[in-house]
């Protein structure tokens, strides 16, 4: 019934998106150590708000949680939340058995954003709560199976939340749409392990409400992407 | 403006006692909390909904997904109670789009979906609460999910599940938790910044994610309630970005604020005799007046000709590839109809998707848009169905709408038996029957303990 692209119709949107997948390069991998040690670092101490991570098949809670402390505790910006929700995702997944498969997750992750996110300057109500669980959901997606790849991200995309705007003082609001990427992106992956179907013009319908041309190359590199985070998230460790 | 807004119906909310409630309205809440129970309870016998409920049980969690064996954290308990309650497409909903103008005629909102599974997750490990609370926090915060949705204008192939019912969620969580009439404001304001974007076109394309939206609503509501308790808010005017500039273009602050506690939105919405999309219920009630007792032999039917508003025959794939394709797909449902006598929990299954006379009627079944009836959108569905049998005999009906809509309310039989077939096929019949007595009596039940024991399997 759905169709090879794991989603409903004949539109193939997420191949361009998935041809970015491949092995971590060195400088990935450096920098994607030190971004999962420093958001484990912020994660430690979780808010008061966020659901209690005991008991949780399929980790969306605990990608919840992770993403919305952590988020808080490096004062949202637009920069880091993509990379503090895709992290999150990764350190939540409970498949993913050891640090490797959660860097590769990660950085798999980052390379996904770095393809789907607009050029320029980000927008914390805008950006947040979004690319990060298509990334997310993407990264901790099984690695060799495109098509689960695939109807992770129509899921993931489908979960999304409309842009707001915001203000200097919504930091917690914002590590909130930050929790729900992270969640979305897990919660993807069990609404497609339970056999739920995506929407296959989900992802480029989240490009065209948030204003963004679907149609470009690559934008950012994971590394880019990476130090841009790695920055704002050591500096809040310290 | 917009605090100001939440806050008077948060403090309609909070303070309104059933004693305040007219008892035809308050019948109506009755009637629509067990009929949304009964869409839950009928989604939870769905097999990708058990596997989701499966998947996220954990024994150490008080929260029971409702229509299952298992437990879990009241997030995912709220997020699988909303997927249930979609999945059949047997939820109700407001009936007329505001100001009467809005095409297509999407419903005005889905609160009930939205608040009733929050509401049961966080009522779970509540020893004190009885029925008369939970059916007062069930009817106050469907009349502000009613109002918000009546008030606002979504935009254009946007659907209501995931918007404006997050907030409806969120206030029946924060007065389940006795929260004060500010926090309860705060949490509808954050809830409602926090919307999916939900397409319209999800639906009719057959993409089950449509069923997790409410679910997601449903949690983000619960979410937002428990956030506002620790003080975080939404971003200032948040309301009004989301519904006023947003998701949807204009709030109507009259139907939003006036005559609360006189006049009831929520005893507008309809409840669904079919489970499936509400554009195709003129066609089926149409042919449902056409048919003998028993299911029709479809074979014996020689063609089907469908003439309705404009909306109802978009809906014209004849090859639907998933059950939520056909619940929005005319010529499916109409054929089901003939095969089953019923369109619900059997027409949709995986035995009938693959029944070969069914899908040969669904080729045979023709959809036309009649100009004369789009005109008469809102306020009017007028719909023709004629039949013409193998033998030559031709049958013809037509209707102005909908069965189910407050003008033709189900009766309490249909109502009743809607609940014990949906219910049945998750809980079993005993389970099912129990259930209904203890929802006859809700508002005498001095704990719920009872209802809850009866809800799982």
């Amino acid at each position: 019934m759905s169709q090879p692209d794991g989603g409903v119709g004949a539109v193939s949107a997420v191949d361009r998106l998935l041809d970015v997948l491949g092995t971590p390069g060195d400088e990935e991998r450096r920098l994607g150590v030190r971004i999962l040690k420093a958001v484990g670092v912020l994660a430690a101490s979780p808010l008061p708000f966020v659901p209690a991570a005991e008991g949780d098949p399929g980790g969306s809670l605990t990608a919840q949680s992770v993403a919305t402390t952590v988020a808080l505790a490096v004062r949202p910006q637009a920069d880091v939340l993509i990379v503090v929700e895709i992290a999150a995702a990764a350190l939540s997944a409970p498949w993913l058995a050891d640090d490797a498969a959660r860097l590769q997750a990660l950085v798999a992750g980052l390379r996904i954003a770095g393809r789907l996110l607009p050029d320029g300057v980000l927008d914390a109500g805008r950006d947040s709560g979004s690319w990060g669980a298509i990334a997310g959901g993407v990264g901790v997606a099984p690695r060799d199976d495109r098509e689960e790849q695939a109807r992770i991200a129509y899921i993931a995309a489908s979960l999304t939340l409309a842009p707001v705007p915001v203000a200097d003082n919504d930091d917690a609001y914002l590590a909130m749409r930050s929790g729900h990427a992270a969640a979305s992106a897990l919660l993807a992956v069990t609404l497609a392990s339970a056999g739920f179907v995506g929407d296959v013009e989900a992802i480029d319908s989240v490009h065209e409400r948030l204003g963004v041309a679907s149609e470009s190359g690559p934008r950012r590199g994971a590394v880019e992407l990476a130090r841009a985070g790695l920055e704002l998230l050591e500096k809040a460790v310290r | 403006m917009s605090e100001q807004r939440l806050h008077e119906l948060a403090a309609f909310a909070a303070q309104t006692s059933l004693r305040d409630v007219p008892e035809a309205v308050l019948e109506n809440a009755r009637r629509s909390f067990t009929d949304t129970l009964a869409c839950i309870l009928g989604g939870a016998s769905m097999q990708p909904v058990r596997t989701l409920a499966s998947v996220l049980h954990s024994p150490g969690h008080a929260a029971r997904i409702i229509g299952t064996p298992y437990r879990s954290h009241p997030y995912h308990a709220a997020f699988v109670g909303g997927v249930a309650g979609t999945w059949m497409d047997a939820d109700s909903g407001g009936t007329k789009h505001p100001a009467g103008g809005r095409v297509p005629p999407v419903p005005t909102a889905h609160p009930a979906v939205h608040l009733l599974p929050a509401l049961l997750a966080a009522v779970g490990a509540d020893r004190a609460m009885g029925g008369e609370e939970l059916l007062r926090i069930y009817l106050v915060s469907h009349e502000a999910g009613a109002r918000i949705g009546s008030a606002t204008r979504l935009l254009p192939g946007i659907h209501p599940h995931g918007v404006h019912g997050t907030s409806s969620a969120a206030l029946a969580v924060g007065l389940a938790r006795k929260l004060e009439t500010a926090a309860l404001a705060r949490s509808m304001e954050l809830a409602t910044a926090l919307p999916l974007v939900t397409a319209l076109h999800v639906a009719m394309s057959g993409a089950t994610v449509r069923n997790a939206y409410a679910g997601i609503g449903a949690r983000n509501g619960m979410m937002a309630a428990e956030a506002a308790t620790h003080g975080v808010s939404a971003p200032g005017g948040a309301f009004d970005a989301v519904l006023a500039r947003g998701l949807s273009d204009a709030i109507d602050e009259v139907r939003l604020l006036a005559r609360l506690g006189d006049d009831w939105e929520s005893s507008r919405a309809y409840i669904k005799p079919h489970a499936c999309a509400r554009w195709i219920h003129p066609a089926l009630d149409a042919v449902a007046s056409l048919l003998p007792p028993e299911p029709l032999d479809p074979e014996s039917v020689d063609s089907i000709e469908v003439r309705t508003f404009r909306f109802a025959a978009m809906m014209n794939d004849p090859h639907p590839a998933t059950d939520l394709g056909a619940k929005f797909s005319v010529p499916y449902s109409v054929a089901a109809l003939v095969c089953y006598g019923r369109v619900e929990l059997e027409a949709f299954s995986p035995v009938a998707m693959a029944r070969p006379d069914l899908r040969r009627l669904a080729e045979r079944v023709r959809v036309l848009e009649d100009p004369e009836y789009t005109a008469a959108l809102p306020e009017r569905r007028p719909t023709t169905v004629t039949i013409h049998s193998r033998d030559g005999r031709v049958a013809s009906s037509s209707v102005e709408g909908g069965r189910g809509d407050p003008e033709d309310p189900l009766t309490q039989e249909e109502l009743e038996g809607k609940f014990m077939r949906l219910a049945g096929a998750s809980l079993g019949a005993e389970r099912a029957a129990q259930s209904l007595q203890l929802l006859r009596r809700l508002p005498e039940l001095p704990s719920l303990d009872p209802l809850l024991e009866c809800l799982t399997p």
